[in-house]
Order: C-alpha cells, then structure tokens, then sequence
C-alpha cells in the first residue's frame, strides 16, 4: 500500500516534468490543419498542468511520508518474526476506549508518527457539565497507558483537541 | 541440491529422507500454518469471522521457502481487549511449532499482521 502511494507520486512527478519540458519546448508556432495554435495560451496551459501535477505530487508524497513513519511506528520485532499493528487496528482500539469513557460524545482520531513512536491527536466536543483540563488530563493517561499496554508499541503522545462544547437545550 | 531449491521456490518443498525424499506444497503448509492460527483465542479473520478450515484459510497466510527454510506471514484480526503482542506472539508459536512438526521444515520466521480489532457478540 504504501509502495503504490511512493509509486504514485513519482508518476505524478514524472508527468509534472514533461508537461513543464513541453511547456518550455513548446514551438513558437504550431499549425493545427488551417488554423494555428496560439503558443502562449498552449504553453499556459501547460503551465497549469504542471502545478497541478506538482501539487497531486506532494501530497501523495506527504502522504506516503506519513504512513511509512507510521508503519516503522507500529512494527514490533520478535524472536519468532515480526508483529505489524495496522494503524487501522490501533483506531478501533483507541475508539473503542473513548466510546467507553465519552459514551455518546462524537470524537475524531488520527494517528501520527514522533520517530519510532506513535502519537494520538483526538478532536472532541465538550460534553456536557465536564471541565477541558481534568476531561484532557483523563483522556491523555487512559489512552497512553491502555494503547501501550494491549499494543505494546511506545505512546509518545496524547494530543486533545477541543473544538466545541454540548450545550444543554 | 537447497541453493536449487531455493531459485525455484513455488516448487514444493523437500525434506531429505533416507528411504527417498518427501515433498510438502506451498499450499500445504499456508493450510497447516491456517489451522494452527485458528486454534489461538481471539484470533479471527480480518473480516471478524473465525478463520476458516482447510484451503480457504490460504488467502489469510503467505509462504515463502528460502534456501530449505519457510517464512510465513499471517493477517489476522485479534478480539477486543486483548494485548496483541501477547496474541500474536501465541500465534507465531503455535505455528512455527505446528509447522515444523508436522512438515519437518524449519520456520525462520512467522511474521503477524494485525489489520484489525474484531468486536466480540453483544458488545456495542
């Protein structure tokens, strides 16, 4: 999965380059049957292609970056061979444990890579009557220690990220 | 005789006996290896179901033989709250040793995946 994503962005990267060579070798006029192709407009044209190309390129490149760090995060080597944690299996792991602390809060989680460790960045809503500092404080020890624990993997950090609060009424 | 073996690796395997040689398919031993990762507790398809018996288990574990020696790799879903390296180092166990009884092939490694958290009944 992640070597298609590498793969991907050097093809994106690759078209960015010869649509850049065809913007820069474009001849200055070219007679498409009787009319003629304005060079300006066509290099233009190619112009735009190239940024979009560029731009396709670094994101599947941020992308791939992102999930190889991930995936050195979640590897752990054994006596008897490797144990790989999909990231999406350490998701339902922390969902799992905020759906039993926050019972019907709604709640976002993303995973991050901080060398060869992994952090957690949760985004929530407020619930109700709940105060942000011990509410973050209890999130942060439940979800470091827990994830370690039934992952094994190093848990570096735990961000929560407040965005809103539930009102009553 | 093994640096052959190991160029051609889908060719079955073939542990050297006195009477003659006896020769274990790939297939084989991803079966073998299938059956023993079922038996482990809490360890289920990547789908969530049990894993299934006999060849159907194959799509779930991969064979590699280098050189006279097999390296497996497995994708498994592990039941929520479990400590998965826990499971999974019971996985490789039991496979590496199920492996290597019941074909006489030495298991390098067995390399586990876990894709997913599998729910279990009743649990919302």
């Amino acid at each position: 999965m992640t070597l298609l994503l590498w793969l991907e962005a050097l093809a994106l990267l690759a078209c960015a380059v010869l649509s850049g060579l065809g913007a820069g070798l474009y001849p200055p006029e070219v007679a498409v049957g009787e009319r003629t192709a304005s060079p300006l407009a066509v290099r233009v044209g190619l112009g735009a292609l190239t940024a979009v190309f560029l731009a396709a390129s670094g994101i599947v490149m941020a992308l791939a970056v992102r999930r190889t760090g991930l995936q050195r995060a979640l590897a752990l080597s054994g006596p008897k061979g490797l144990i790989l944690i999909a990231p999406r299996t350490v998701t339902q792991l922390v969902v799992g444990l905020l759906a039993e602390e926050l019972g019907g809060t709604p709640f976002q989680v993303r995973l991050l890579s901080k060398g060869k460790a992994l952090a957690l960045r949760v985004s929530l809503r407020l619930p109700e009557e709940a105060s942000i500092p011990s509410l973050a404080e209890r999130l942060q020890d439940l979800l470091a220690t827990e994830v370690a624990r039934r992952t094994g993997l190093e848990v570096q950090e735990v961000q929560v990220l407040v965005h809103g609060a539930t009102v009553r009424g | 005789m093994k640096a052959e073996r190991a160029s051609r690796p889908h060719r079955p395997e073939e542990p050297e006996e006195e009477a003659g040689k006896i020769s274990v398919a790939k297939e084989v031993i991803a079966t073998i290896a299938g059956l023993a990762a079922a038996e482990v507790p809490g360890v289920y398809s990547p789908k969530g179901d049990p894993l299934p018996h006999g060849s159907a288990v194959q799509r779930y574990v991969h064979t590699e033989l280098l050189g006279g020696r097999v390296r497996i790799a497995l994708s498994v879903g592990v039941s929520y709250g479990r400590v998965l390296p826990e499971v999974a180092q019971e996985l490789q166990e039991k496979v590496k040793t199920e492996v290597e009884r019941l074909t006489t092939l030495p298991v390098e490694a067995v390399d586990v995946e876990v894709v997913g958290i599998v729910e279990p009944e009743g649990r919302a």
